[in-house]
Parts: structure tokens; C-alpha cells; sequence
């Protein structure tokens, strides 16, 4: 399955084919199922070349983590979308799928990283809450980011519903999904945004 | 699971579709095999091909009875909507979902979705001069959190450098509480 025409030679590009199969498999199976076997033969290396680089499959898959991460964080590469638009991740299949598997099957802690968005995401959520502790914050942006994640998750399955009996349905409530995400992220009235209103940053009515 | 074998007592075939959701909440469906779904069921291998015609349809009579099963006996058989904490520890739910969201080609778009169905019924029924959008907007919500929630929550905290162990209780209950602002802002009220 390797891509290339011809079979990646010298360190570095054996560990960028192995990385870039990584970060495909990924999107495919659980980690625990990815074998070293299957993760050589999608690189088009030798199986050995896998410990003899990482050490291992799982350092290799590692890095195929960050790679998505990574690329992800970048945006697209003609500008269409960055990864701070709201539900940027229903561009990244490969990586939502990734994320899913990996939780799935209990090996998320292992293959943990840090979004590089996150900072970016925290600082939009500071502005007018001053008062409000950081804990808080940072409580909020990850309940936020579970609707996010959710969303791009499951939108084979729940998009088909939202428009089943009217298409101009499907508008209406991506519209407020992203209010709902915004008050989510800045610690405003959820419900209140599912009916269309939009509070500013900092108000009261939070959710508790 | 079955409805359509109310009547008899518990059958081989309902255990091999209680066996297959229970597997279908761990795998893919894809991982497992019609042994794998007779060893899960206790019953003899030769019985997956009796009442089935493959492991793959015996699984998607499963999956086509779970939003059945989830009205019936989570939702009161319609009459509230899924008890919030249960539904977060349940894998039979999210674990369920999850794994036929992610196989390749098992979904079909066009089916129906008892369990939202019920939900958007009961929104409706406590919100009668309501907005459709804001309905449907929050029954969707509702569901996408219930479902993401056991699968992201983690991982994002760690992302967050929370952590887990003692955060937890606050995290949890500020989530608790973006699902009571939701249901209550379509006039339903839910414990918890």
C-alpha cells in the first residue's frame, strides 16, 4: 500500500513513510489492532526497520498522532478553513476517527498530545471573564470541545435526522449548533442559544 | 432485545443479538465473527446461521432494534428522555454508536432514529407553541453531548491540563449542568 513509486531508502525517508502510514492507519482501527506487520507493509519498508527507528510500533503510531495533530492544527493548505473555525474537525475525518478509536479501545493516554489549538481557543474564552477562575475556563473549552468533537463524530448519523423532513432545517440548526458551541466555550446559557440567542461573553446566565 | 418475541420465553436468537450488543459496545463490527457472537451468547455456533443469514446480518438486526431498545427500556417507552449519568456510563449506548459510526458502509443514512424521534415527541409535548428549529437544535445537541462525552472528555481534559482524578466531580457537574439548561429551555425538567 505504499504510496510511492518506489521503496522509501535512507533514515529519513524510511521514518517519514513509516510516520505517514501511521497517521493513515490510525484513522482505520484501534491502535491495539494496527500490527507491526500491517504498519511496515502500508510504509512499503521492512518490518524490522520499525523497531530499529521508534523502537517499536507504538513509538511509531505516537508520532502518527502527532503528525494529525499537527497537520490539523495547520489548517488546510489553500486557505479554506483553519482549525479555530467552529467544527473544523468535520474536515479532518481521518483525525476525528483517530481520536475515536484510540478512546475506544482505552489507548488515548498512551498516545496523549495536546491540541495546538487549545491555547488559541483559551485565550478567545478569557476575553470578558475576567473574574471567573481558570479552572472553570478550562472546563468549559473541554465541554465545548466534546460538542465539537461530537458533532463531527456523528454527523453521519445525526445530520440525515436534523434534515430528514426539511432540508432548510439542516441550515437553521447549524446555525444555532454554533451558538450552542460559542456558549459552551464562554460559559453562557446553552439552552438560551438553541433558541437563538446570542449572550455576550461574560454573562451571567452560565450553566450552572 | 426483541420485541417480536415477547410472547416466548427467552430465545437462542435473543441471546445472539444481546451478544451482539455487547460486543458491537467493545469492537467494530468488523473484529467479530458469528463464533465470537455464539461464544458471547452461549449457545451453539450452527444457531447464527439458523436464525441469520450471516454475523453481519444478525448484527444489523441488532443495530436496527437498538433505537427500539433504547425507547423501550431507557426512555420509559417514550415517556422521558434517557437518564443523563446512566446514559454516560453506558457503553451499550455510546460505545454502541460509536462503533457502527466508525465501520465503513454499516450505516444507513435513511433510518430511522426512534430514540431522537421520542425525544423531539416529548419536546413538543412540553414546549407545544415552541420553536421547531430550536427543538430539533436541542434535541440534537442533547444527543451529540450524551454520545461525546464518554468517548472526549478525558482526553480533553488531559489536552486542557486538568486532571481527571481531581477535577473530575467539577467537570461533571458543570456538564450536568449544560444538559439541565438545554432540556429546561424546551420546558422539560430531569433530574440529576
Amino acid at each position: 500500500m505504499n504510496t510511492g513509486e518506489r521503496t522509501p531508502r535512507g533514515s529519513e525517508e524510511v521514518r517519514e513513510a513509516l510516520v505517514a502510514a501511521a497517521a493513515r492507519l490510525l484513522g482505520t482501527a484501534p491502535p491495539e489492532r494496527i500490527s507491526g506487520r500491517r504498519l511496515a507493509d502500508e510504509a512499503g519498508v521492512n518490518y524490522g526497520l520499525i523497531h530499529h527507528y521508534f523502537g517499536g510500533k507504538e513509538a511509531a503510531l505516537r508520532e502518527g498522532f502527532t503528525r494529525l495533530s499537527e497537520s490539523y492544527a495547520g489548517g488546510s493548505e489553500d486557505g479554506s478553513w483553519v482549525a479555530t473555525d467552529p467544527f473544523s474537525m468535520r474536515h479532518r475525518p481521518d483525525f476525528i476517527r483517530a481520536l475515536a478509536f484510540a478512546s475506544l479501545s482505552g489507548e488515548i493516554d498512551e498516545l496523549h498530545i495536546t491540541h495546538p489549538t487549545t491555547d488559541a481557543v483559551l485565550d478567545r474564552a478569557r476575553r470578558g471573564r475576567e473574574t471567573v477562575d481558570e479552572t472553570t475556563i478550562r472546563i468549559d473549552v473541554g465541554i465545548a470541545t466534546v460538542f465539537h468533537l461530537s458533532r463531527c463524530l456523528f454527523e453521519n448519523i445525526i445530520d440525515p435526522w436534523i434534515g430528514h423532513d426539511d432540508p432548510e432545517m439542516s441550515e437553521a440548526v447549524e446555525e444555532r449548533f454554533v451558538l450552542i458551541l460559542r456558549a459552551l466555550t464562554l460559559g453562557t446559557d446553552p439552552g438560551a442559544a438553541a433558541g437563538g440567542r446570542r449572550e455576550p461573553a461574560g454573562g451571567s446566565a452560565g450553566p450552572a | 432485545m426483541s420485541a417480536s418475541t415477547a410472547d416466548h420465553p427467552f430465545s437462542s436468537r435473543d441471546a445472539l443479538l444481546e451478544a451482539a450488543v455487547n460486543l458491537m459496545s467493545r469492537r467494530s463490527p468488523s473484529t467479530i465473527s458469528g463464533r465470537d457472537l455464539a461464544t458471547e451468547a452461549g449457545v451453539n455456533y450452527g444457531l447464527v446461521h439458523y436464525y441469520f443469514e450471516s454475523a453481519r446480518d444478525l448484527m444489523s438486526e441488532a443495530r436496527r432494534l437498538h433505537g427500539p431498545w433504547i425507547v423501550e427500556t431507557l426512555m420509559g417507552g417514550g415517556t422521558r428522555p434517557v437518564d443523563s449519568e446512566a446514559a454516560l456510563e453506558d457503553r451499550r449506548i455510546f460505545g454502541f454508536i460509536a462503533h457502527v459510526a466508525l465501520e465503513d458502509g454499516y450505516l444507513d443514512p435513511s433510518e430511522h432514529r426512534p430514540a431522537m424521534d421520542a425525544l423531539l415527541g416529548l419536546v413538543r409535548e412540553a414546549d407545544p407553541d415552541g420553536d421547531p428549529v430550536h427543538h430539533r437544535a436541542t434535541v440534537a445537541a442533547v444527543t451529540l453531548l450524551l454520545l461525546g462525552w464518554p468517548i472526549f472528555v478525558e482526553h480533553n481534559a488531559r489536552g486542557l491540563g486538568l486532571d481527571p482524578d481531581v477535577d473530575g466531580e467539577a467537570i461533571r457537574s458543570r456538564f450536568l449542568g449544560v444538559l439541565r439548561s438545554l432540556y429546561s429551555s424546551v420546558g422539560l425538567e430531569v433530574q440529576g
